[in-house]
Formats: structure tokens, sequence, C-alpha cells
């Protein structure tokens, strides 16, 4: 089930070009799988919001189960689905979310709102030169996760 | 040792639940030291300084009340920050009145300093936000005698009863210039003035005074409609040079080339607003120049090959983006060597089995011990 407004990108080479194209927004990649119930949560929720950061933001989908964007998956370092990963002019963003992974979200969004809240901070943190982010949501609301060191 | 317990207690500080402030427009967890920070300062500063620009506007019609048309009812509307609501003049005489009401009665007071109390770090300026009730009571009495003296001169003057202006104005002496059609009073009439909220509070509303001096002036011979349009239009457009059936050129004609004018210097400031030390900025100017030159048609070197990866810090990593990328690359080589390894060895594998096939086929092999030099020789030696 393909979204309407959000491209789902299968190759390394639309993944470079939608990095490279996207100037001065804030670019959210979400890797995931559609056969991912949380992953269908959070693509619903990112469709909605879509258009609402669309003047700061682009939103993609990547396909992890295609064989070219494993190099991404391992590059990343994505071993949890679905992760959301935010850059800004090809420049990787992280988010100290109290959370063990600071490059990365994982797991999908509690409400639309807070999606949004979560772009706003990054681009407003983009704008100013910073790299590295606070999350501005409660801590209830952040999905809490293991991470294994190569399954250590 | 005891010092450095007490740093430590003082260290993690205390977590407070996530807010909104009005003021910076967005969510917060400082709690209440947020209103002490400079730039949530010099935001409710600015944010004041907008709304008593606004006050001054009302104040204005305070000291100088005069009658509000029904046609203007929906352009004369406040937005009171303090309350949150907006105060819309419908039904009311006065310009203003409602506003005024508003602004003098006890609940927005209490909202005010609660706002001040919430936001800003002193309560100096709540009476600049304040319309005490003396002055209120000064403007209903100026209201009242404004309406006795125009009720003896002019009837029906907010009316917009058609009939009656009709035969007001069949009554008066012909209007000589830019007179305007009364069975017209009700429909839609051409903007004389952009009605922007902007420019009106920062004009100090040219439209309306207007409408008031001349409506306290002209009221006795001429009907209520056609008062304001006639001088307004006369003052906004000054010297009127010729008119449609003298083919002179409309005057928004030349408003336009001026305004032009203004646009296009105003246009370049813009655009170089961008933060200078944005993240990824110098990238994002090549790559801006880049897809420019592509559009013209010109060649690029395109740097994206198949092996360009972006500036990503990962988990797993220590030390600089650049040496996280690096990592992976030899990451990447080693399993492509091991990988081309494998097959390697998958392929001699074969190869040793098509030897050994073919070999057999042509001589036996010779299996022989090993016999090392020097047994040769010791033996060499004995036999002699």
């Amino acid at each position: 089930m393909e979204s309407v407004l959000l491209p789902t990108l299968t190759k390394k080479e639309e993944i470079d070009r939608i990095i490279n194209n996207t100037i001065d927004k804030v670019l959210v990649l979400r890797f995931g799988r559609i056969s991912d119930e949380n992953c269908l949560l959070l693509d619903d929720i990112l469709e909605k919001s879509a258009r609402d950061v669309s003047k700061f933001a682009t939103v993609a989908l990547v396909d992890v189960d295609s064989d070219q964007v494993q190099v991404y998956v391992n590059y990343f370092d994505i071993t949890l689905f679905p992760s959301t990963v935010f850059f800004f002019n090809a420049h990787h963003m992280k988010l100290d979310s109290g959370t063990a992974d600071h490059t990365k979200w994982v797991g999908k969004f509690h409400e639309k709102q807070d999606f949004i809240d979560v772009v706003e901070v990054i681009f407003r943190g983009a704008m100013k030169g910073k790299l590295i982010v606070h999350c501005p949501l409660p801590p209830e609301r952040i999905p809490k996760y293991q991470l294994l060191y190569k399954d250590v | 040792m005891e010092e450095k317990n007490t740093k430590a207690k003082k260290k993690p500080s205390k977590k407070n639940e996530f807010e909104f402030c009005k003021v910076c427009r967005f969510h917060h967890d400082h709690g209440p030291r947020h209103k002490y920070f400079p730039r949530h300062k010099e935001l409710l500063s600015a944010f004041l300084n907008r709304f008593r620009s606004k006050i001054a506007d009302v104040r204005f019609f305070l000291k100088n009340p005069s009658f509000l048309r029904p046609q203007e009812e929906s352009q004369n509307r406040v937005w009171c920050v303090f309350c949150d609501e907006d105060i819309v003049e419908l039904g009311s005489s006065f310009a203003c009145s409602k506003a005024i009401n508003h602004f003098a009665s006890s609940e927005h007071h209490k909202n005010v300093k609660q706002f001040l109390w919430k936001h800003g770090p002193s309560m100096d300026c709540a009476d600049d936000f304040k319309i005490s009730d003396a002055d209120v009571a000064k403007w209903v009495r100026k209201c009242t005698a404004l309406g006795n003296k125009d009720a003896s001169s002019c009837t029906g003057q907010l009316s917009s009863d058609i009939h009656n202006n009709k035969l007001e104005f069949e009554r008066t002496e012909k209007v000589q210039t830019h007179y305007i059609n009364p069975n017209d009073l009700n429909d839609v009439k051409p903007l004389l003035y952009n009605t922007n909220e902007y420019q009106i509070s920062h004009s100090g509303l040219p439209g309306v005074a207007h409408y008031g001096s001349h409506l306290n002036v002209d009221a006795s011979h001429l009907p209520p409609g056609v008062i304001g349009m006639a001088s307004n239009s006369s003052s906004l457009y000054g010297d009127s040079s010729g008119n449609v059936h003298s083919g002179a050129p409309p005057p928004w004609l030349n408003l336009n080339q001026t305004d032009m004018a203004r646009v296009q210097e105003k246009m370049p400031v813009k655009n170089s607003k961008l933060n200078p030390r944005r993240v990824g900025a110098a990238w994002a100017e090549r790559r801006k120049i880049e897809m420019e030159m592509e559009k013209r048609g010109e060649a690029v070197n395109s740097n994206t090959d198949a092996d360009w990866l972006p500036n990503f810090g990962r988990v797993w990593q220590s030390g600089t983006r650049k040496d996280s990328r690096k990592e992976f690359e030899k990451e990447k080589r080693k399993l492509v060597v091991a990988a081309e390894s494998i097959s390697m060895e998958s392929q001699e594998r074969k190869l040793v089995k098509t030897e050994s096939v073919s070999m057999e086929s042509e001589e036996p092999v010779q299996i022989q011990p090993y016999v090392s030099k020097r047994a040769v020789c010791f033996a060499f030696t004995i036999l002699n």
C-alpha cells in the first residue's frame, strides 16, 4: 500500500538524490516495512503531518526489504524497525531523547503534534548550527527499547 | 569532600512539566525561570510593543469619539492577547466602543496581571494595557454630546435605508466632483484605502479620521453616504487632473509604479536572511549554484557516484563523523574481501577437484617420504 503523499524509496540512487535535493529543509527518512504494524501507525502520522511541516521539512519512506538499501541500513546501524533518521543539508541531525541511540528515532509517535514538535526542534537547532538537539517530548511519550551490540 | 557532595547534589536540576510559552511560541520545560531568559525577554518586549500600538489606536478613539458605520464594523476589530478573544464591533454605534469597554473591564485587568506575572519580569507596564474608568466616563460623555449634536443636524445617519437616502439626496444640491449614485450606497463600494490592520494602526487611521471630521462639519447639507466618500476621495487623490470621461490615466497606474519600486527595493533584503552559520550552509550554497547551472543546461560534475555516503555519526563508533565513514568503508572492504576470498576458495576447490580427476587419468602420483640432507650426509659418512 503506497502512500499518496509520501514517496517510497527502494534504491540507493533515489535516497542519494533526495538527500542532495533537499536544501534548507529537514529531511525525514523512515526506514521500515509496510508489513509491520508499528510502521503503519508511524506512516499514518507522517502522512497526516507531512503537509503541516511541508514548509520546513520533507518526509520520505524507505523500504528496508530492498537489496540496494541494505548499504544504508548497515551504515545507519538500523537494527530495530521502524527507525526515523533526520537530515539537514545532507548533514545528519542527532536527537537526544534520553534513549540509548541519539542518531535516530526508533518506534512510532504518540500523536501528530509530537512529530511536528520534534521536526520543529530539529529545524530550529539546525538553523542555529547545532548538530544535536534535545527532544521536546515528555519521557512517557518516547518509545523505550533496548539497544544490543551485535546481538549481545 | 562535603563541598563536592553538595555540588553533586545541586547538579541534577528539577525536571518541570512541558508547557507552551505564548510569547516564544514553543514548548519548554524550563519552568518559571523561562521568563528570565534573554530571548524570551526580547520576544516579550516585541510582543508587548505590538499590542501597545493597537491600544494606542483605541485610545485615539477614546479621546476623539466618532461614529462607526455599519460597513466598517468588520474592519474595526481587535484581538486581545491577554484574554485570548477577538473584540468585534458588531452593533456598536461608536468606533472601538466594545474594545474600550473591554479594556476597562475588571476581567481584562485580571488577565493582564496574570499574563505579566507569568511571562514578564515586571508588573510596571500593566497600566499601559488598561483603560481607567475615569477615561471611559469622559468618553461616554463625549459620545452622548456627539450623538445629540448629530441627531439635530442629520437624521438616519447610520441607517442603510435606500428610500430615505435617495429622498435626501434629491433634495440637496448637485455635488460637483466625484459624487456617487445614492442607489449604490448599500452596494459594495470600491476600497479607497488599504484596510490592512498594520497600515491602519501605523498610519493613524487617515481614512476613518477623515470620516469623523467630515461627518461633523458637512453633515448639514449632504446625505451621510456621500460625505466621507466625496471628501475622502478628493483628499486621497489630490488634485483631480482628469477622469474617465476626459481620458486621463487611472491613478492606480501611477501608484503602481512607485509601489513596484518599493517592492523591488525590499526584495533583495529578504533573500539573504538565512543564517550563514546554519548546518550545512556552505554545502547548500554550492548545491543551489549547481542546481541553477543544471537548470540552465550546463554540464555539472555530479558528486553522487555509487559509493557516496552522507555525513552520518554512527552508533557504535567514537570520534568524528569522517572517522565513522572511514570505518564503515573499511568494514565494507573487509566484507568485500571476505566475500571474494570465499568465492575464490570455492572456485579453487572446484579447480582442484577437476585437476585431481584429470591427473588420476594420466599417471599415478608418486608419494615419497621426506629425507633431510643431514640424514643423507650421515648415511654417506657411515657407509664410507
